[in-house]
């Protein structure tokens, strides 16, 4: 036997302390540099968020201002009828009686939201007993006190390079000096659509519109997609068509979203006529976009349930369709439902292709329907962070930070899915 | 040695021609002539013919990739979901033909059923795994019917004792023999004529293969059991015909006893023996 072995294996294996070391290093160094890039990633992601947060958390107190308002002082009812910009003015100059010129009082009123009519309005609404009273009631500051309090005004600056005049600083000393100026939780960024004034507007109206959108989009695809996954997988013959197809739908998931906003516009608007910025024409497009991740990912669900149960509910005479129905598509459905939700969260932080339809659009009203014209979240970031305002610096921060907030919610939610109607087999 | 076998087929042949493939001998319950199978164009089995008697337990033997599993397979149309197999030849359950155009194949994979190498109960309940056969072919009305079957059936598989407080728990948290006592329950829950087992004990220690065996041995009473082995100590212990497959072609078939102490080809012969395989 030892007569014809080849002589490097009669020496046997190397084994020397050298070779050993040189193998023990390179292992060494291979997991120092994963631990390493893990860490980078890490890093990146904790300055990323850190800034968004620093931005962001501000936005979420809103100065507010306490004036006296005497409901008696004027005819409030009904309440259509009455000017209540007048009656906040009135109340603001009562505060001031030596503010006397039209350009000083117009300055005086700056320093209040302009909207102070619609919140003295809303106030007797909800309280008609305010009638004929004389009552303290807190009102928004404007966006540029607001900056002033949260410290983005600097009073150190020439007057002509800030927003806010001399005259107009010792108007605010004297109101805090009064205890009439307080931070108070934002209700209203969660409350309202977008506004031009940032201390008016909200979230809300963009929140809508993406759960609008993204309630069409998983309607589409989900069934779509999960029946297309089936057939290519179960039933379809492998042929070359199939190949084809199989291409083109892993081609399909690398197009660039524009592209699907384009579709949507030249035919979705111009061709099928569905209105112009709402979450039926949104909600489409997404539908397109997502269709191939949610055939892919529902296709690897299937593909991952082992195939001794497909023998045995054959055996057992079960028809292709039972088979599928009954045992593959039940043990399939937590990675497809996996699948389905991280899709949605691609959609949820699309902005591209619905800047295409129009979905870019300034648009004040929370959308009541499939049909109102509407805006979402990441348009939203889009347009706030365009926005020339100081203060919608920090309400692009903090509507990332909710855009964030639904992103994790829904992988979360995904990873419970998944954890709950796992089965082992 | 071609000449022989040659010989030996048409001798066979010419027997059943006689006989008349329309009204098969009673006692024959599957009968397969000329079976061929494809795969592309890989020839995986050739002309095999074969008789299987009702109430006997037939092994088929060989060595790896013989073809004996894809004949199996053949005989309840498993292989109808391989893509690009093809079946030639003829197979009749009770002279129907099965690979007619007018047979539903459901119809056959419900009268011919079929437990495989490794345990694959379904993950579910017992209760369910036993149930599933029943439900899907209408043979139920009520939870009392579902429970008679469920009790006869895993009596029947030798589980009842082992199992009957814990019906509801999965299938896949039994012990590997006991979930392949629990295929070969769910099998015969619907009542099949013919039981095909693919190396069922392959996967099993040898306490779980005694049980099994022991099991065959009293379902044949019932049932019609084809079953592949590697095991030729187990080919001996439970079968009453053993059919020998090399390279795709059935080499011998006949009584077991025959098969191992005096086989009539010398590929048997070296097979049985350790030489080849």
């Amino acid at each position: 036997m030892t007569d014809n072995m080849p002589r490097s294996i009669q020496s046997g294996p190397d084994l020397s302390a050298a070779r050993i070391a040189r193998r023990n290093r390179s292992e060494r160094w291979f997991r120092q540099l994963g631990i390493l890039a893990i860490g980078s990633a890490l890093l990146m992601l904790a300055v990323l968020m850190t800034s968004i947060t620093s931005k962001g958390y501000s936005a979420f107190w809103q100065t507010q201002i306490a004036i006296n308002v005497n409901f008696a002082s004027s005819d409030v009812l009904p309440t259509e009828k009455v000017n209540f910009r007048g009656l906040a003015r009135r109340s603001i100059r009562a505060l001031f009686p030596d503010v006397k010129s039209r350009r000083d009082k117009r300055a005086l009123y700056k320093l209040f939201s302009n909207g102070i009519g619609y919140e003295l309005r809303d106030a007797i609404q909800r309280d008609p007993s305010l009638l004929g009273q004389s009552k303290r009631i807190w009102v928004k500051a404007s966006a540029d006190t607001d900056m002033l309090v949260k410290g983005f005004i600097e009073r150190a600056v020439k007057q002509s390079d800030r927003r806010l005049s001399d005259k107009q600083l010792t108007w605010f000393d004297r109101l805090e000096k009064d205890g009439r100026i307080a931070k108070r939780f934002n209700l209203t960024f969660f409350t309202q659509a977008d506004s031009r004034e940032p201390e008016q507007a909200g979230i809300l109206g963009a929140l809508i519109g993406s759960i609008l959108t993204l309630s069409v989009t998983l309607l589409l695809v989900f069934p779509v997609g999960v029946a297309a996954a089936i057939y290519l997988e179960e039933f379809a013959p492998k042929n070359r068509w199939s190949d084809v197809i199989e291409v083109n739908i892993n081609n399909l998931a690398a197009v660039p979203s524009i592209v699907f906003g384009l579709l949507g516009l030249a035919v979705l608007l111009n061709w099928v006529g569905l209105p112009r910025s709402t979450p039926i024409a949104g909600g489409v497009v997404l539908a397109l976009m997502t269709l191939p991740t949610i055939i892919i990912s529902s296709r690897s669900a299937l593909k991952a349930v082992p195939p001794s149960i497909r023998e045995a509910a054959i055996g057992m005479g079960a028809s292709p369709l039972q088979t599928v129905s009954h045992h593959v598509l039940p043990l399939a459905m937590p990675g497809m439902m996996t699948g389905a939700i991280i899709g949605m969260a691609q959609a949820l932080g699309e902005t591209a292709p619905l800047l295409m339809i129009g979905m870019v659009a300034f648009i004040v009203d929370v959308p009541g329907g499939f049909t109102d014209a509407a805006t979402v979240l990441p348009v939203q970031i889009f347009l706030w962070a365009d926005a020339p305002e100081r203060a919608f610096v920090e309400k692009t921060s903090a509507a990332i930070m909710v855009l964030v907030a639904f992103l994790i919610a829904m992988n979360l939610f995904a990873i419970l899915m998944r954890k709950k109607f796992e089965r082992r087999w | 040695m071609k000449n022989e076998m040659n010989e030996l087929c048409s001798v066979e042949g010419a027997e059943y021609f006689e006989v008349e493939d329309r009204a098969p001998l009673a006692e024959v319950k599957l009968f397969a002539r000329d079976v061929g199978v494809k795969y592309g164009e890989n020839e995986a089995l050739k002309n095999v013919s074969i008789d299987f008697m009702e109430h006997q337990v037939i092994s088929l033997i060989g060595p790896s990739g013989c073809g004996k599993s894809t004949f199996l397979r053949c005989l309840n149309r498993m292989n109808d979901t391989i893509e690009g197999c093809r079946v030639t030849g003829e197979i009749r359950l009770d002279g129907k033909d099965i690979y007619s155009k007018a047979t539903d194949p459901v119809e056959i994979r419900a009268r011919i059923g079929m437990v495989f190498q490794k345990p694959n109960p379904f993950p579910k309940s017992i209760y369910e795994n036993i149930c599933y056969g029943p439900r899907i072919h209408g043979m139920a009305n009520s939870k009392a019917d579902y429970d008679d079957i469920v009790e006869w059936s895993l009596t029947s598989a030798g589980l009842w004792d082992e199992v009957k407080d814990r019906l509801n728990e999965p299938g896949t948290g039994l012990s590997g023999g006991q979930q392949q006592r629990l295929c070969i329950a769910r099998a015969i829950a619907v009542h099949p004529e013919v039981i095909l087992m693919d190396e069922p004990c392959s996967a099993l220690d040898p306490i779980a293969t005694a049980k099994i065996e022991e099991l065959i041995d009293e379902l044949r009473e019932r049932f019609t059991i084809t079953i592949v082995t590697h095991s030729m100590q187990q080919a001996a212990r439970i079968s009453q015909s053993t059919a020998f497959f090399h390279l795709g072609e059935l080499v011998e078939e006949g009584k077991t006893d025959d098969i191992f102490t005096k086989p009539g080809d010398e590929r048997t012969e070296a097979y049985i023996t350790g030489r080849i395989g």
